[in-house]
This record gives structure tokens, C-alpha cells and sequence, in this order.
């Protein structure tokens, strides 16, 4: 169930893709049409982040979700954000600043041209639900004096001692409920319905159910899937600006079955370059990817039969392995509650357990930290949390270094460099196994 | 150029026995055999008030500056980190740490920017550690109520530390104390608004640092004194070029820039908004009712740390400094990495230019290779603030 789609012009190559991904694509795409259309529809923007993303509430107000970070990323992939970082460090933003924020600044520098070739809508509400990541929080603070619009902001505490305590929710719900939704009310000149937000956060725990389904799959031999290279793609809905929509519901659905059919058929996942042949390594990733050298740097791994069967990326628009859904008998608390597990927001021990876990359950062969240049919110930490890993599971641990949509941050030969290193050592971890 | 770990830093003779009393202090929390249990905390939005109540020894943890220390904490690190929040993890190394750090019992770290998160959950290994929430908005009553029971469970926590209970009318007496010193570090710095001051940035920030290592009583005994003797000094003398230091944390030992202004370049720092200078110091605490809640309003509306928001709270508090203080420049100073001053300089920049201040903006960290660099740049700077004086005498003529 592959279809082959042909890259336009800047493709070296053709790119084979699931029918899923192919969906995906074509769900982004009318999103980002849906946004372009925005000022003729009378549409109003608001402007949020992954993290923390409530898709559910923004839509009680018949708003529009547009995601900075995921335009930046949208720019990485089709190689622009270089000259939009370069633009932005012209205009005197610092070298090691999140190179996110430098993309997004560099775009509206140059007229604010979104991945579909039109313009970006300038926000009508910058909704700031953050969620550990510092630097997102000072982004908003340029992106309000760029737009001079309407800011509203829910903190999120951060679980410093590993648990959600009833005066966190409080808190939350207060914030909701003094600020958040009365903001928003003011932008949109909707009431809030609280009925409405209950039937999309029971659209939503449907579309999670199928999700969580789809990524932990790759608990299977071969794994159907690639949970971090693929797993960016399955995630895109659910994080973005589908949550609690039908069309979540659809393509997750879509998506579980096409999952089910390539378990039937013992299928590995499905690369850019079609079926991966034979699956040898099977690797637990933490930190993001890199973007601007997307397809060269996943050609890294699966040229080697390398699948990753888990990553922490894909939990920062949410975690869902521990048994949070979202919850329409509980709307506001649920919203907080789905704040408080994203990732980001979760302490050093949580995060190593959580990738201890998955080095167990997935019966991984090790753990690989792809560390971020300019991402502190990631970054910080991922040498103490690889040491614990290896200690706790005895699996080997790698370290590459890349950025986000930095170009100049990916060295090719180096990782390449390194994850050979780390192949060989797995097998070598293999041998000796094997002769004890 | 004298670094303060090292050596006697180049203070007035009227400082020089402020600086005796901190090392004596400091030496008595290294060495201490009286049981006493020792805490330390990063943050100036940590109310030292619970923590002298509950009787524990404690010191604000931001002695920094040293590239030995930095390095000791990269082994934790990764280059996101700025050289701060490194050496807050190199301090607490076993063997090549800072005996101070090392003496520690237990951390308390107010969740400040993710550096510091971070590296208060690296520390965690070394010495027990908690981590605590500090709310962003300063003006929603959400936050307030909410920062009041974080400061709750740092009561809670303490006293498990103290080994006894933590009594209110205890907080509220230190709460008195402690704005009594606040109040007295102030009018030092109003002393500074002279056209001639008689103390300078490297003496005032001394008196700063003394604060986060002198039990109250100790320090108003003897800054009270100090203070009516350079009130005393008339004003008179060559009004020196006025700057103000504005942006990341200086860390006590990180004077190479003050003292270049000061001692090669000749020119004055005469305020700072950074929180290891005034900035803490120009608010104090409700001293009746509930001790919870003045402590959380307190602090939370205290000058704000860029961390808080909005930004145009930091960035407007910043500019009303520099007027009231009726500087000529402004040296705006960020650590590499740092996503609070780093990420929003433009922000402060834009700012100083929009009042008609001139600014100097620099990135720095703790390596000491840029020396030339530095100097070559804050020569050139007060060259220029020169001419605008210069200029400015000759258009009123």
C-alpha cells in the first residue's frame, strides 16, 4: 500500500512514501491554504507552539492554529531556513540563539512566505502555553512586538519532583479560566462553549488511542514502522492543528490499518527509498532530528538496517504511553493535565526513565542522543541522562551533534562517522554476548 | 586585573574589611563542626527569609568566573549551557569543586530559565536538591496563590532540613530583618546618584555580595556604620563618565569588566540592573499578615528578571534605572547561551536607543581570552560618551 510521488525540482530523487504520509502531506497542505486564506475568509490566527498545544480550546473559538516551530521546520526541509538564519543573525539575534526562532524571524524578514509559496497571516492571538522550553517563551516576546497583537500566556510548572500534584491542575484551570479563554473570547468575539470543547477532546482521545496503537507497534519484529524519521510524519496531526478534529480520527484510523497490514506481511518500515530490506539495529533516539538535511541524515540509518523503534520526539506534543487521554468529563483539567506530561516539561529522572523503558520494551539495541546545537531545551542534560541509560539497561550509548535548521550545524561524514562507530559497537556488544 | 576567588579584589580601603567579614563567613560555613545543616540557592527569587528562620546556614550559590570551574561542569554539559550554569555544576565536583559547594547539605533552586533547571537536576547527584516553580505572570492572582504554595513547600522542606518546625511570627521577624538590610543596601546605592560617588561599582557590588552570605544582624552592624561614613564624603571631584551595567547575572568573581571600566578605563558604574548588583534591592516585603503571601508577592514583584513576563516590564524597569541614575551609557552584558538576556538584547537595546542612551552591547563568557577585545571596545565606547559631553558643553555654551 505505497504510492511513489515525485519530487518537484529540488528532489534528487523520486521519494517512495506510504499512502499515510502521502495523506498527511495533503492534510498539512490544505492547513497551510486554510491560513493563507485567512485574512480573505475572516478567519482569526492564533499562534501557538507544539508543546502545550490546545488545539481543543482554539477551536471552541473557531480560530486557526499556526505553529511557528513547525514552520521553521517546513523551511528546513525545503532548504530555506539557512538564508532565513542568516537574516535573522543580520538583524542582530546571536549565534546561539534557537535556530526555530532565527528561521521563523529570518521568514518574516523576507516577507513571511509560508511552505505553500504564500504569505503568512499575521496572529491575531499569540497563545503562549508553555511547557519548558524558556526560549519559546522569549520568542513570543519578539513575535509580539513584530505584530503588536493580543498575548496570552498559561504557565505550565514544570514537575520537579516527578509528579503532577492537585495544586498544579488548580493553578492551570485558574489561568484558563481568568485569563486564557477570557483572552481569547476578546480576539475571536466567540463565546466559549464548554460542550464544544468536550466533543473535541473526545475527537481527540479517539485519534490518540490510534496513535499510541501506531507507535507502539514498532514493539514488533521487524518494526512496521520507523518511530522517529517516520514518526515524524505519523505525528503531525495529533501535534499540529488536527487534534480533536474528524480528520485526526480519519487519518490515524487510516494509518493503524496501513500499520496492520504491514505487521501481516512482516514489512519493515517504509523509507524514502522504499520497504527497508532487513532490520539489523534497532536504536531508542532522544532530541529532535535534524531538518535541513532530513533525508541524508535517516539514509544514514537505514542504509545500515538501522530502524528506531522509539524517540522522546515524538512525546513533545504529548504522552500518551502512561495512560493520559484527554478527557471531556474533565475538559479544563484534562487540557492541564496534557500540559504538565509533554515531554519538555518533564524532569531529568522521568526522561531517563522514560528511555530506559523503551530501551526494555522495545528490545532496543541502544540508546542514540542526537543533540542539538541550539536547543537548550533538549539539549541540556543528554550526557548525564546518556550515562544513566547505559548503566540502568547495559545497552551501548552514541552521541552525535546536529542542529535543527541550522545547516551549518550538520556535518555529514561526521555523524556518518559515528553512527558507524556505534553499529560496530552494538555488534561487538552482540559477539561478546553471544560467547558468554 | 584581579580575580576574586584568587585574591583581594581591588576595593576601597572602606571595603576591605566588608570582604574580610565575607571570607570569614564563608570560611565558617566550609568548616563549621556545630551540626548546623548548610543550604544553598541560585536565584535572587529565593526568599532567604524561610531559610534563616528554620536557623540553617545558607549562602547564595553564584560564585562563578574561573574557566578551571566551567570545565569541571561541562563534563556534564553540552554548549546550550552558558558558562554560569556550567560552573554551578563545577562547583559541586568531589574533587575539583568549590569547597563552598562542596559544604553544601541540600540546594533549593527556584525554577529560573531551563540552564538552571537543568543544571539544578545535574547537581541532584552531587547533594540533595529541590527544585521548586516560580510562576511567570506576576500579575494574575493565579500566580500568586500558586507561588505561595511553592513557598510553603519550601517551608516544609527546610524545616525537614532544620530538623524542627518553622513558626510564622519566625518568618515574620526575618521578613523585617532582611528588608531592614535590603533598605540599607539601597541607600548605598543612592549615594552613587552624587555627581561624584563615593563608592564604586566594584564597592557596591561587594556590599551586594555580602548579602547573600552575612546573616542580616551581621551585615547591618556593620554596613550601618560604613554607611554613615561615605554619606559623610562631600560630594566634590571630577564627575566621572556614569555608566550603568545592565543584563545577565555578575557572578561573584566575575569582575574582570567592572574593574576594566573602572580601574584601566577610569569611568564609573554607578547603578546595575542585573541581580547580583541593585536590582534586588529596590523592593522590600509587606511586613504584616499572612508571611506566606508576602512572601510570594514580594518577590514576585520585585524588579523583574527577564525570565518573568512581559518582557516590557524588565526592559522599562532597566531604562527608569539608567534615567534615575542619570547615566551616559549603558554596558548591556549577556552570557553566551543565555536564553534571558541572549534571546531579548534587541528588545533592551532598542529601548536604551529609543531614551537617547548609548549602549554597548557584549557577549561573555568566563574564558578570559577576550581581555583585548573588551577593552579595545569599552575604550572606544567611553571615547564616545566623551565627545558627547564634550559636545553637550559646548551646545549649552
Amino acid at each position: 500500500m505505497s504510492t511513489t510521488i515525485i519530487r518537484p525540482n529540488s528532489a534528487p530523487a523520486e521519494i517512495i512514501r506510504d499512502a499515510s504520509m502521502s495523506k498527511q502531506k495533503d492534510m498539512l497542505a490544505r492547513h497551510y491554504d486554510r491560513l493563507s486564506d485567512a485574512p480573505q475568509s475572516g478567519e482569526k490566527v492564533c499562534a501557538t507552539f507544539v508543546p502545550g498545544n490546545l488545539n481543543e480550546l482554539i477551536m471552541c473559538f473557531d480560530m486557526v492554529n499556526n505553529l511557528p516551530e513547525v514552520n521553521a521546520i517546513q523551511s528546513g526541509l525545503r532548504k530555506q531556513s539557512g538564508p532565513y538564519v542568516l537574516e535573522s543573525e543580520k538583524i542582530g539575534h546571536s549565534e546561539d540563539v534557537c535556530t526555530y526562532v532565527k528561521s521563523d524571524i529570518g521568514m518574516m524578514a523576507k516577507g513571511n512566505i509560508g511552505p505553500n509559496g504564500r504569505r503568512m497571516p499575521d496572529p491575531d492571538v499569540l497563545l503562549l502555553s508553555y511547557t519548558g522550553c524558556f526560549t519559546f517563551m522569549k520568542w513570543f516576546e519578539l513575535l509580539r512586538e513584530q505584530y503588536k497583537c493580543e498575548t496570552v500566556m498559561l504557565h505550565t510548572p514544570y514537575l520537579g519532583d516527578g509528579k503532577i500534584t492537585p495544586e498544579m491542575i488548580q493553578y492551570m484551570v485558574k489561568q484558563l479560566k481568568q485569563d486564557v479563554i477570557p483572552t481569547l473570547e476578546r480576539v475571536s468575539g466567540v463565546k466559549f462553549d464548554i460542550d464544544r470543547l468536550r466533543e473535541n477532546l473526545r475527537r481527540s482521545a479517539k485519534a490518540e488511542d490510534d496513535h499510541l496503537w501506531v507507535l507502539q507497534s514498532a514493539k514488533n519484529k521487524p518494526s512496521p514502522i520507523d518511530a522517529y524519521f517516520g514518526g515524524i510524519y505519523y505525528v503531525g496531526p495529533i501535534f499540529g492543528a488536527f487534534r480533536g478534529t474528524d480528520d485526526a480520527i480519519e487519518y490515524y484510523k487510516f494509518l493503524r490499518e496501513e500499520v496492520e497490514e504491514r505487521i501481516r506481511l512482516g514489512k519493515g518500515p517504509v523509507t524514502p527509498d522504499g520497504d527497508m530490506p532487513r532490520e539489523k539495529y534497532r536504536l531508542v533516539v532522544e532530541g529532535p532530528p535534524n531538518y535541513t538535511h532530513f533525508r541524508q541524515f535517516w539514509k544514514m540509518f537505514y542504509d545500515e538496517g538501522a530502524v528506531v523503534v522509539a524517540s522522546s520526539y515524538t512525546k513533545v506534543g504529548g504522552t500518551y504511553d502512561y495512560g493520559f487521554r484527554h478527557d471531556a468529563d474533565n475538559p479544563l483539567e484534562s487540557l492541564a493535565e496534557y500540559c504538565l506530561n509533554v515531554y519538555t516539561n518533564r524532569n531529568l529522572p522521568m526522561r531517563v526513565d522514560m528511555l530506559a523503558n523503551y530501551i526494555n520494551e522495545y528490545e532496543a539495541d541502544g540508546l542514540l542522543i542526537n543533540s542539538i546545537k541550539s536547543c537548550n531545551s533538549f539539549s541540556a542534560g543528554q550526557l548525564l541522562m546518556m550515562r544513566e541509560v547505559e548503566k540502568r539497561t547495559g545497552k551501548p550509548a552514541a552521541f552525535i551533534e546536529t542542529d535543527l535548521v541550522d545547516p551549518r550545524y550538520f556535518s555529514a561524514a561526521n555523524v556518518k562517522n559515528r553512527l558507524e562507530s556505534y553499529f560496530q559497537m552494538i555488534e561487538q556488544k552482540r559477539s561478546s554476548s553471544a560467547a558468554a | 586585573m584581579v580575580n576574586a576567588h584568587t585574591s583581594l579584589p581591588s576595593l576601597s580601603p572602606d571595603l576591605l574589611p566588608v570582604h574580610a567579614l565575607i571570607e570569614a563567613e564563608q570560611k565558617e560555613f566550609i568548616g563549621a563542626e556545630d551540626g548546623v545543616q548548610r543550604a544553598g540557592y541560585f536565584c535572587a527569587y529565593t526568599p532567604p527569609e524561610l531559610l534563616a528562620a528554620a536557623g540553617v546556614r545558607h549562602a547564595r550559590l553564584f560564585k562563578a568566573g574561573s574557566p578551571e570551574i566551567v570545565a569541571n561542569g561541562e563534563r556534564f554539559t553540552q554548549s546550550v549551557f552558558c558558562d554560569f550554569s556550567k560552573s554551578c555544576i563545577g562547583g559541586f565536583d568531589k574533587n575539583e569543586g568549590d569547597p563552598l559547594y562542596q559544604a553544601v547539605d541540600k540546594v533549593f533552586n527556584f525554577h529560573t530559565c531551563a540552564s538552571m533547571k537543568r543544571a539544578s537536576e545535574v547537581i541532584g547527584q552531587f547533594v540533595p536538591t529541590t527544585l521548586l516553580n516560580l510562576p511567570r505572570l506576576r500579575d494574575q492572582a493565579a500566580s500568586r496563590e500558586f507561588f505561595r504554595e511553592e513557598i510553603i513547600h519550601f517551608r516544609d522542606d527546610i524545616a525537614e532540613l532544620a530538623g524542627r518546625a518553622i513558626s510564622d511570627d519566625e518568618i515574620s521577624a526575618q521578613i523585617v530583618l532582611f528588608n531592614k538590610a535590603r533598605r540599607l543596601i539601597q541607600r548605598f546605592s543612592e549615594l552613587r546618584k552624587r555627581a561624584n560617588p563615593p563608592l564604586s561599582g566594584k564597592d557596591f557590588l561587594e556590599l551586594a555580595r555580602g548579602y547573600y552570605y552575612l546573616p542580616p544582624e551581621k551585615l547591618l552592624a556593620t554596613y550601618q556604620p560604613l554607611y554613615e561614613k561615605l554619606s559623610a564624603v562631600k560630594d566634590d571631584g571630577k564627575r566621572p563618565i556614569r555608566l550603568m551595567i545592565s543584563g545577565s547575572e555578575m557572578a561573584d568573581g566575575d569582575r574582570r569588566l567592572v574593574e576594566l571600566i573602572e580601574d584601566e578605563i577610569g569611568a564609573r558604574i554607578v547603578v546595575e540592573d542585573h541581580c547580583t548588583g541593585l536590582r534586588p534591592f529596590t523592593h522590600t516585603l509587606r511586613e504584616d499578615g499572612d508571611p506566606f503571601a508576602a512572601l510570594a508577592d514580594g518577590y514576585l514583584d520585585q524588579a523583574p528578571c527577564a525570565r518573568m513576563k512581559p518582557l516590557d516590564d524588565s526592559v522599562h524597569f532597566s531604562g527608569g534605572l539608567a534615567k534615575e541614575y542619570d547615566v551616559e551609557g549603558i554596558v548591556f552584558v549577556y552570557l553566551k547561551f543565555c536564553a534571558c538576556y541572549g534571546v531579548t538584547k534587541l528588545e533592551f537595546l532598542n529601548y536604551f536607543q529609543s531614551l537617547g542612551i548609548p549602549a554597548l552591547e557584549i557577549s561573555s563568557d568566563y574564558s578570559h581570552s577576550d581581555h583585548g577585545q573588551l577593552k579595545t571596545r569599552a575604550e572606544a565606547f567611553v571615547e564616545i560618551l566623551n565627545d558627547r559631553r564634550a559636545d553637550a558643553v559646548v551646545a549649552a555654551d
